[in-house]
């Protein structure tokens, strides 16, 4: 395998992990019941993968989802901030960033990432 | 005669930014490379493997990258090999806390993997060159 198809199937697999971890975190937002209240734990767990997420697909070529990452995590990180169960309409916010990272890591591809097409002809390995 | 920089140790729980690292380091830097995806494993497998150079995550369950730093430090071996801690967290405030444990320099994410390699080798010669001189 070349190094260009090293980095390729990287970026795909990235690609995959990153719907997945966004469905993730959409049922961890998701309240558990008809009270429409959100265990705080449940917004540390969403944190945390937001967190990874944001330092991630911007180091995988996708800054635009890092951007959209960001945002919410930023958002989680006040929530997490706030004593006991999450209200309803405190929900709102994180959860319109989270339909638009949805939204902008569905409308990407893998060959959309900067390292897709990345020139590695010139790199050669020091060792 | 001049050392260069050979052998890493980089620590990072989370996989996809532990692969896309792994590539730039091992197949774009070229560099020998101990993986390690936690703090207890990299204070159990780092002294056998005597790296030039650590490279941390900051954000770890369980043992966090600022408590492997220090128990890093501890191991006499290590002393003085220098660190950097690779993180999303790095606000000044944060990084500036870093660099007062003892930090060589901090490289935030998201960071570009093609450039990566010549970053970690520009702070390992600054880190030298400080090493050398006091």
């Amino acid at each position: 395998m070349t190094m260009q198809e090293q980095l390729r199937a990287l970026v795909e697999r990235h690609h995959v992990n990153l719907v997945e971890q966004i469905s993730t975190v959409r049922q961890l937002l998701t309240p558990p019941d008809s009270s429409g209240a959100l265990p705080a734990v449940r917004v540390v767990e969403a944190e945390s993968i937001m967190h990874q997420m944001k330092g991630t697909a911007g180091s995988m070529g996708f800054p635009d989802i890092g951007a959209a990452a960001t945002a919410l995590d930023e958002t989680l990180k006040t929530l997490k901030k706030l004593p006991g169960p999450i209200a309803p309409a405190q929900l709102e916010l994180p959860l319109n960033q989270l339909a638009t990272l949805q939204r902008i890591t569905e409308s990407t591809t893998p060959a959309m990432s900067k390292l897709y097409d990345a020139d590695l002809s010139s790199l050669a390995r020091r060792a | 005669m001049t050392k260069e920089l050979r052998r890493l140790t980089y620590v990072e729980d989370e996989p996809d930014i532990r692969s896309i690292t792994e590539f730039a380091l091992k197949e774009i830097g070229g560099y020998e490379l101990d993986v390690c995806a936690s703090g207890p494993e990299a204070i159990d497998r780092t002294p056998a493997f005597e790296p030039d150079l650590i490279i941390l995550d900051v954000m770890m369950p369980g043992m966090d990258g600022i408590e492997t730093f220090k128990r890093l430090r501890a191991i006499p071996k290590l002393a003085d090999t220098p660190i950097i801690f690779m993180t999303a967290k790095a606000m000044k405030h944060e990084t500036d806390r870093y660099r007062q444990l003892g930090a060589v320099d901090v490289i935030p994410k998201p960071f570009d993997p093609i450039t990566l390699p010549d970053r970690v080798l520009e702070i390992w010669r600054q880190a030298r060159k400080v090493a050398v001189a006091s």
